[in-house]
């Protein structure tokens, strides 16, 4: 039926390709269809049950496919820390994947906890590499994310020539993303920032902000609970009446400002 | 920050949504909307912002003369206060063409409804206008649709898309609905009227303006969850026949008691429907009966692009046995390829004068790659299109559109043969003289 491009198994409208936990000959099955099938644009990989042979295998697919369009790596199964060593197996399998594919244009994921090592520098790789990747929504899931993978982060959006939509969305505050913010302001293609969820910290938006440089034109701040928390808006404010008119600024058409309150 | 954005006049859209904005903010606000000279879209969500807010707010909403987009959903703005600020925003603004107020129960206050219908009558350029969950009842949908009646007059003022969702709407508020607005604008086009109880007696109400054409340039009706049963479907979906603008209709979530009657009716229209796009219905047992006659019915349709049906398709692949059995007989393979096979007939028959944007042919070859009897088809209903000699290579590279898909080269590289197989079979293809005749009209194959 994957194979065929059977549309009785395809989910409903907008939703995303989802796979039920199979065993190893099942997953390679798989993905071997998979790489025939023309249907499947949007897939969700829950890689907590994948083998190595059955990641490598639905690697190559993510790689190869030129259908594939828009991945959701659903990281729920590393939340708590647990199994960090299969979350950073599969990392190092699936990210060189992403880079190498020429069709990925949407990617969703949650960054890891801990683990760090050789997936940093498979994100920052293919975060520098990848050709296709117009949109990035990095999820950071704890306050705690390991300094060497935001490192990785900034490193490879420095070095992006592809993204024109990141969204950062955080669950709590993050001190890993001011900086990141400021290494934003180099990134040429950029259009589009949202900084989603609770306690945004924008101290590094200024600097961002200010770059002559960037070409950004929607910013979009959705920030959960309470307004004042918001470290850093004073300066953002001052620094828009203190801007001179400068080329940068001509683009900024769109301004999105989201606060969330929650009652 | 809000001080600021007066600053930026190459501003156009801003959206606060879940804000809170306090009376001061809403000052800045105001001043900074004075001064943005090419501002075009204000979101204001959720915001709490009532009477006072607004208050503060109207005075650069007046004044402005780019603003195309006005959307304060779920605001607060309920009362009488309230309904007289908005009147007024819409007598002073000459350039708004979206206005969204819905989840603010105006509706609920004596007078509020006709107050807002004036300021809605005064206002030409408005095309999209959105009360949703406002409370309306029949009562207030009567006096909107009554003032805008009178208020509209002979000027020429259109409101082309009305969405009325979730506003306890019967049968009774859709019959005032209908009659006004046959009367007072022929160039409605969108309706949504989901989440109302309007009934079977509604959608017979529905059915006469349907059927009679007396809304020509509806291309778009919501009738999701309106507690209709068979009865009232039935007569809706027959009434598809007559009509000539409808594009797409929603019946989902109307009633658990549709039973395979309704289907059965749909089926035996679908050959004389002509126009109709796409309908969205529930998955259930009497979908699943009635799927036979439905897909004989869909065979000689040629204008049905999707037949959505929601809650059919499985969460997780591989599917599970109750879902495999829900698609059993394979209606939805074959929903597809009519699907496709009536895309194609469109990009084909779209007249020369107005081809379709660029990227369609691509995408609908790359479409049809999988589904080679789509092109079978195609061709033998269109034998323009085939060579009168056998091909003896692949088309050339330059008379193939821009940028082609893999999927439409590899279809490239197997039609030869099915074009061959199309002219070693010239009892389908139509004789020159039936040729147009035959291509405007049916697509079956023995």
């Amino acid at each position: 039926m994957v194979r065929n491009s059977d549309p009785s198994i395809m989910p409903d409208l907008g939703e995303s390709f989802k796979i039920r936990p199979l065993s190893e000959t099942e997953y390679i099955e798989l993905a071997r269809a998979l790489l025939e099938n023309t249907n499947v644009t949007n897939l969700q990989l829950d890689t907590a049950t994948y083998t190595e042979r059955s990641a490598a295998a639905m690697a190559e697919y993510v790689g190869t496919s030129k259908c594939i369009q828009c991945i959701q790596w659903n990281g729920e199964s590393y939340r708590d820390g647990q199994e960090s060593e299969q979350c950073q197996r599969m990392l190092c399998c699936f990210l060189p994947a992403f880079q190498e594919s020429t069709s990925l244009k949407e990617l969703h994921m949650e960054l890891p906890l801990s683990g760090g090592g050789p997936s940093n520098l498979a994100l920052k790789k293919m975060l520098t590499h990848t050709k296709s990747l117009w949109s990035l929504d990095l999820i950071y899931v704890n306050e705690l994310l390991e300094v060497a993978a935001a490192t990785a982060v900034r490193s490879g959006l420095k070095k992006n020539t592809s993204l024109r939509e990141l969204t950062l969305s955080f669950s709590r505050r993050n001190s890993t993303v001011p900086p990141t913010l400021i290494s934003l302001g180099d990134h040429t293609l950029l259009r589009s920032l949202c900084l989603h969820e609770h306690k945004v910290d924008l101290t590094g938006l200024k600097t961002f902000l200010e770059s002559d440089t960037s070409k950004i034109t929607e910013l979009d701040i959705d920030g959960s609970h309470l307004l004042p928390t918001y470290d850093g808006l004073d300066a953002c404010c001052k620094l828009w009446q203190n801007v001179p008119r400068s080329p940068c600024w001509d683009y900024a058409t769109i301004l999105l400002i989201t606060t969330r309150q929650v009652y | 920050m809000l001080q600021a954005l007066a600053e930026r006049p190459t501003l156009t859209m801003l959206g606060l949504r879940y804000y809170s904005l306090d009376h001061d903010e809403a000052s800045l606000l105001k001043l900074a909307l004075c001064n943005l000279l090419s501002f075009q879209c204000l979101v204001l969500e959720s915001n709490l912002l009532g009477t006072t807010g607004l208050a503060k707010l109207a005075p650069a909403l007046y004044r402005n003369t780019s603003i195309k987009v006005l959307a304060l959903p779920s605001n607060v703005l309920n009362n009488m206060q309230s309904a007289e600020i908005l009147r007024d925003i819409l007598r002073s603004n000459k350039t708004m063409t979206a206005l969204d107020v819905s989840g603010s129960t105006f509706g609920l206050t004596t007078g509020a409804v006709k107050c807002i219908a004036v300021g809605l009558g005064r206002i030409s350029t408005l095309l999209k206008l959105n009360l949703s969950k406002c409370g309306l009842r029949d009562r207030g949908l009567s006096s909107l649709v009554r003032t805008l009646a009178q208020t509209l007059g002979s000027r020429d003022t259109t409101l082309p898309k009305l969405t009325l969702a979730n506003n306890s709407i019967t049968h009774t508020g859709v019959g005032v609905l209908l009659e006004t607005t046959e009367q007072i604008s022929h160039d409605i086009t969108d309706l949504d009227l989901g989440d109302n109880r309007i009934g079977n007696e509604g959608a017979g109400r529905l059915v006469k303006a349907l059927a009679n054409n007396r809304l020509p340039n509806l291309v778009h009706l919501s009738f999701s969850d309106c507690g209709s049963g068979d009865d009232g479907l039935i007569t809706l979906v027959s009434a598809l026949k007559q009509n000539t603008s409808l594009l797409q209709l929603d019946l989902r979530y109307n009633s658990t008691t549709v039973s395979e009657r309704t289907f059965l009716a749909f089926a035996d229209s679908l050959p004389e429907i002509e126009v109709l796009q796409r309908i969205d219905f529930d998955w259930g047992t009497g979908l699943r009966s009635a799927m036979p006659r439905l897909l004989v019915g869909l065979h000689k349709n040629t204008s049905l692009l999707r037949l959505h049906v929601a809650n059919c398709a499985p969460t997780l692949a591989p599917p599970r046995p109750h879902d495999t059995a829900k698609c059993a007989g394979g209606w939805m393979q074959e929903k597809e390829r009519l699907g496709h096979r009536n895309r194609f007939l469109l990009l084909i028959r779209s007249p020369k004068e107005r081809p379709p944007p660029r990227g369609v042919w691509p995408h609908a070859l790359a479409r049809a790659a999988a589904y080679p009897g789509v092109i079978f088809e195609v061709l033998c209903c269109n034998p323009s299109l085939v060579p009168t000699s056998k091909p003896n290579s692949v088309p050339s590279a330059e008379r193939l559109p821009e940028r082609l898909p893999s999927p439409a080269l590899a279809w490239v590289a197997t039609l030869n043969d099915v074009i061959f197989e199309v002219q070693s079979q010239p009892k389908l293809l139509p004789s020159k003289d039936t040729e147009s005749e035959e291509a405007a009209k049916d697509t079956d194959i023995p």
